[in-house]
């Protein structure tokens, strides 16, 4: 019931806005101590858009990410997924928004160690309320699909970093997500196994996800069809790659 | 002994931390800092390791108040009064010691005279039965060194005829103060009296309760000089407390003064009442000590495990700093010797904590204890804390906090740099098989070795087994698989454990309190094995009983950390195993009243108490309402000697003399009989005729058994050998003694006529209670005391059941531990799966569904504690009250179902507290906020 209702106000058909940030501001404060983290962000991402966020470290990327995916609160303005405005919620729709439409890949691939790589795939799916069953089928088929269906028993301890990224990624991917979230997924792997993931995201995309990715790696950002740069708290420029192509 | 090896332990472990803390900047600095970088962690590590030292602290100091309180019955009791000679002619008796070269030795001789004497007010109240004490007051207030501790020093030296002093206490019970006037009775006609003074309880003014000038018992009664008892009394050098310590040279100097004496005429009894007291008072507290010690083991056993399991978790959570540590060149020694100046930083502060904490606890045992038995004890308890409990407490908790500190220190510093850098699993680092099998055919050798040897100890004779089964895991898993094998030889081992008092009661004969800790201990930690190997069954069972998410994520952690839950179930298991046991025997004990009663009284129903110098007639006492029919029983003193071993010679025990009626009416159930008597009442009627056979109360049966041939001795040293026809139980309630033909007390020539005593049967359908009160107050001025076996049966069993209760509430702090850990472990966990809990939030897990799976972890960890505390429990209690010689016979087994259940509904309960916190924690963070690296 919940799904269906949801399902109903979601608008994501091709080309649509898919994330509307208006205003966002958002603060770190630790103790007496006040970082000014975002400082009036407005952004529109389409559907079906491979967006790259780049910019200097430090300089408010992920809280960005953390903010338009609702996994952060912030401090003013607005973001809207699929025209739902995600702040203008409680936490357990917010989270059913996430079960139902984003997937999240990380830098750290934050796998729960007591779980096997099936298990730890097929989470998002049990969050969503699939049935174990089917839910531990997709989540097979998705680990063949990555390449590491033969390790879907082990446990993250006993995988390369490579092989939990990978997992990591099967698990954003497995609920065929509307969005997914990546915060520099490559920056703990070598380049040749961030070839690969990027590949994997590419393919997604074409099949119309949305993917929206926080790199430091040009070469991955050329990849893009847009290129979102902040620093100090803003967008400092926001081109698609054919207006980079052509300037 | 302890203490010391604590100490000495203490001492060179301190040596070396010392070394570090002076000399050592790295281990300083890194030891210190992480004491004070999470403070409130600090301070759970501390509680908990507090809780240990706290109940050892609490164990000495309620065995030092029950020691100290017994020793002061010294003042209140006797006073400058160090030995009692029972003697005929006390003033011949006096003069003859005073003759002897006593001066040295004794500082006070004096006579006096006792009877025991019934008292009735103005307002009506009876007594029936206190002790007038009279002596010559003026010698009295210079007997001894210290005049004030006689109690009547405030006395004038005559109070003249009729004239009595009573203690504060007798005053208080009575009701009567200075000037009043109240009647005694010595005999059938009272006497009035007036109370001139009331003195303090102490000295000779507690001795006796009633004080009246030298002549004060003949005035009363004339004719009733047999039944009162004179004596003589010593005070030895020194004041209240250290003349006892000459008391050994007191008694030589005595036998010597009375051997040498001719004539036998003179039989004088030495008691040397006051050293016996402080004796008595030493063992009750070394008793006391070693069984809150005991009991409080089992919940020192948990302290240590949540100790290992905090140093395990800390260690775990600083794997990645350790590893770094490592890299950076730090030994495994320095890192060690870091965790050990932690360690004893944590073990110092939970000291401090630990010695209040154990002192209010046991004043809190103490004031219950007092308001639960104090009001008709003679011993006024009260707490009293010595240097001496202090520093061993101290010394004993922090030694085993220390040595497990070091222990699992060592463990954790062998971990491998490069792997705990990216905080990957240590790679499995068993010993060669080779090794194993040797370990293994050791233990097995060792095992049978030592069960053949040390055969009759019952440690060893209880462990061997079991040694030799762990020992069988190895070379049994290669056949059966090691999954079946470690659970099968885990489930022997606790079938011999449990089941060792009734096969081989030989040796576990009068088992000692010890040896049910070192039981509970290995029953737990076997069978957290097995328990541990049934965890897949477990996770199957449930998985089929429920799909939720929240049981998935719940049971996920506590089955990948199998140490971990292991050490938390043994935590639970160990207390709750102690909490059930003692449960079981409350129940049985609260149970078996009707059987005690009868074990006493057999088929009689109460017991008559009469003082003989106001005898009863046995026709006035069953003509009293609802009493059916009564049976006198005359009582003697002689002496026995069983194939040529005597006591002490001048020791006389307590005789009944049994007539047939008594053998009708009363026969009490024999615990062992002749084979020459096909029932027990063919040999009471056999025993009531002969003057062949005797009945033995058990109190003997440890020297004598059925069919021994004893020599009985009376009082002008003639002998009549006699066979043992039974046994019967003794209780210091009854003292019945012996049992013995009319034909035989003759032939032993002590005996005159002089019932005291009645064993009474009421009506059928009778309330007892009032049948013994009627008797009680129709007879009190005869110094009657009238009670039922029933209900002294249940006075007994209540009194233990306060006891009982004591000792549950006692470790019952030990639950606390278990719950205390829990929760210490699982608000850990939050902050160690703190980016796993942030994953599962972001990809869409409700944050009921994390905050439920904390919840269901504390009650998996905490429902195998119970389960195998109780199963195990009720196990052991079983087999130790039906199979083993422990307690009494005849007791059934009862499950007191209602306690269990309330019990184990606390200890899940509780475990649901201690998840509730790292549960509310958990759901409460953002999940952004979780992802952050910490
Ligand atoms: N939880 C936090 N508490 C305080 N400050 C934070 C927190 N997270 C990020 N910051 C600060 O906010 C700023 C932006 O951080 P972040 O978004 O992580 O930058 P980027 O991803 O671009 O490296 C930084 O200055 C960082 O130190
Ligand atoms: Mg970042």
């Amino acid at each position: 019931m919940f799904r269906t209702k949801l399902e109903a106000d979601v608008d994501v058909s091709l080309g649509a806005s898919v994330v509307s940030a208006k205003k966002v501001r958002k603060t770190y404060r630790t103790g007496n101590l006040e970082v000014p983290a975002l400082k009036g962000v407005d952004l529109e991402i389409s559907s079906g858009e491979f967006v790259a966020i780049i910019g200097p470290s430090g300089n408010g990327k992920s809280t960005l990410l953390n903010c338009l995916s609702g996994i952060d609160t912030i401090d003013s303005g607005s973001v809207h997924i699929a025209g739902q405005d995600i702040f203008g919620v409680r936490d357990a729709k917010r989270t059913a928004l996430r079960a139902s439409m984003m997937g999240f890949i990380f830098q750290s691939f934050n796998l729960v160690p007591v779980f096997s790589a099936v298990e730890n795939v097929e989470m998002p799916l049990l969050a969503a309320g699939v049935k174990p069953k089917i839910a531990r089928e997709k989540a097979s088929r998705m680990l063949d699909q990555v390449n590491i269906g033969k390790r879907s028993a082990h446990r993250p301890s006993e995988l390369s970093g490579g092989e939990q990224q990978r997992v990591a990624i099967a698990r954003a991917l497995v609920a065929e997500p509307a969005i997914i979230w990546a915060d520099e997924p490559t920056g703990n792997l070598d380049s040749a196994t961030a070839a690969v993931i990027v590949d994997l995201l590419k393919e997604v995309n074409a099949n119309g996800q949305t993917v929206v990715i926080v790199t430091h790696d040009r070469g991955i950002a050329k990849q893009s069809d847009r290129i979102v740069k902040v620093r100090d708290g803003r967008i400092e420029s926001d081109e698609t790659s054919a207006e980079m192509a052509g300037a | 002994m302890i203490t010391t090896a604590a100490l000495i332990i203490l001492g060179v472990l301190a040596l070396f931390v010392m070394f570090d803390l002076l000399f050592r900047p790295t281990i300083r600095r890194l030891g210190l800092r992480n004491v004070v970088r999470r403070r409130g962690e600090a301070m759970l590590v501390i509680v908990g390791s507090m809780l240990a030292t706290a109940l050892i602290i609490a164990s000495f100091v309620i065995g030092d108040s029950f020691g100290a309180s017994i020793r002061s019955v010294a003042e209140t009791r006797y006073g400058p009064v160090d030995e009692i000679v029972q003697v005929e002619d006390p003033e011949a008796t006096a003069e003859k010691i005073k003759q002897g070269d006593t001066a040295t030795i004794f500082d006070g001789i004096m006579v006096s005279r006792q009877a025991d004497v019934a008292v009735r007010t103005e307002t009506g109240t009876v007594e029936p039965s206190l002790r007038l004490l009279e002596f010559d007051i003026g010698e009295a207030k210079a007997f001894g060194n210290d005049t004030s501790s006689t109690g009547v020093v405030d006395l004038p030296d005559t109070l003249g005829v009729s004239k009595v002093a009573l203690n504060q206490k007798t005053s208080d019970d009575l009701g009567l103060k200075e000037g009043e006037t109240f009647e005694i009775f010595f005999g059938p006609t009272p006497v009035e009296v007036e109370v001139v003074s009331v003195v303090p309880t102490k000295g000779m003014a507690g001795f006796g309760q009633i004080i009246a000038d030298a002549d004060a018992i003949t005035r009363i009664s004339p004719d009733r000089d047999e039944f009162s008892s004179h004596q003589v009394l010593l005070s030895n050098t020194g004041d209240v407390y250290s003349g006892a310590e000459r008391t050994e040279e007191a008694e030589q100097l005595l036998d010597s003064i009375f051997d040498t004496e001719a004539s036998s005429e003179t039989v004088a009894e030495v008691f040397p009442v006051k050293r016996n007291l402080l004796e008595n008072a030493d063992e009750e507290a070394s008793g006391m000590t070693e069984l809150f010690g005991t009991i409080g083991g089992f919940s020192v056993a948990a302290g240590i495990l949540l100790l290992v399991n905090l140093f395990v978790m800390l260690a775990s959570e600083r794997k990645v700093e350790l590893g770094t540590l490592r890299a950076l060149g730090l030994t495994r020694s320095q890192l060690r010797r870091a965790f050990s100046l932690e360690g004893l930083t944590y073990g110092i502060f939970s000291a401090v904590l630990g010695v209040v904490c154990g002192v209010g606890v046991a004043a809190g045992v103490m004031a219950f204890a007092g308001s639960s038995f104090g009001a008709d004890s003679n011993v006024t308890l009260r707490l009293s804390v010595s240097p001496n409990a202090l520093v061993s407490g101290v010394a004993i908790g922090l030694a085993i906090s220390q040595i497990t500190v070091l222990f699992t220190a060592l463990r954790l510093v062998r971990l491998n740099p490069a792997r705990a850098l990216v905080d990957a699993a240590d790679p499995k680092r068993g010993l060669n098989n080779k090794i194993k099998f040797a370990l293994a055919t050791l233990g097995v050798i060792a095992g049978v070795a030592v069960y053949l040897l040390l055969t009759n100890e019952p440690v060893p004779v209880m462990l061997a087994p079991v040694i030799v089964a762990v020992s069988a895991i190895f070379p049994l898993g290669f056949m059966l698989g090691k999954r079946l094998a470690a659970p099968l030889c885990c489930a022997l081992g606790i079938v011999w454990v449990a089941a060792v008092f009734g096969i081989r009661s030989d040796a576990m004969d009068d088992p000692d309190i010890v040896l049910f800790l070192v039981q509970g201990l290995v029953m737990v930690g076997l069978g957290v094995v097995v328990m541990g190997s049934l965890n897949k069954v477990f996770r199957r069972a449930i998985a089929l009983l429920s799909s939720s998410y929240a049981v998935k994520l719940g049971l996920a952690y506590p089955l990948a950390r199998p140490v971990r839950s292991a050490l938390l179930i043994s935590m639970y298991a160990l207390v709750v195993f102690t909490l059930t046991f003692m449960s079981v025997l409350t129940a049985v004990f609260g149970g078996s009243t009707t059987q005690f009663a009868a074990k006493f009284g057999g088929s009689s129903d109460i017991l008559v108490e009469a003082n003989p110098a106001s005898p009863v007639a046995l026709a006035e006492l069953e003509a009293v309402e609802n009493v059916d029919s009564a049976v006198a029983v005359d009582r003697m003193l002689f002496g026995y000697k069983n194939e040529g071993s005597i006591e002490d010679e001048s020791d006389r025990e307590v005789g009944s003399i049994l007539d047939a009626k008594f053998a009708e009416l009363v026969a009490p159930p024999t615990l062992s009989r002749s084979s020459q008597f096909a029932s027990d009442e063919e040999m009471w009627r056999t025993v009531a005729s002969s003057d062949e056979w005797i009945v033995m109360p058990t109190f003997d049966s440890s020297v004598l058994e059925v069919d021994d041939v004893v020599e009985l001795i009376g009082a002008d040293e003639q002998s009549v050998a006699v066979k043992v026809a039974g046994t019967i139980e003794n209780t210091w309630m009854i003292d019945s003694g012996a049992h013995l033909s009319v034909e035989l007390a003759e032939q032993l020539k002590t005996y005159e006529e002089r019932s005291s005593r009645f064993y009474v049967q009421a009506t059928e359908g009778a309330e007892l209670t009032v049948v013994a009160d009627q008797i009680g107050s129709r007879f009190a001025t005869n110094g009657v005391e009238a009670e039922s076996f029933l209900a002294m049966a249940e006075s007994d069993t209540a009194e233990q059941e306060v006891f009982f209760n004591i000792l549950q509430g006692f470790l019952g702090l030990g639950l606390l531990i278990g719950i205390a850990g829990l929760g210490v472990v699982l608000v850990r966990s939050v902050r160690d799966r703190r980016q796993e809990l942030g994953m599962m939030r972001t990809v869409g897990i409700k944050s009921s569904v994390t905050r439920n799976s904390f919840l269901i972890e504390a009650c998996f960890i905490g429902f195998q504690g119970v389960a195998l505390g109780v199963g195990l429990g009720l196990l052991s209690s079983w087999l130790t009250i039906t199979k083993s010689t422990a307690f009494e016979e005849g007791l059934s087994f009862t499950v007191p179902s209602r306690q269990l259940m309330l019990l184990s509904a606390i200890a899940l309960g509780a475990s649901l507290l201690a998840g509730l916190i790292p549960a509310v924690r958990a759901a409460r963070t953002t999940p952004a906020e979780a992802l952050r690296v910490a």
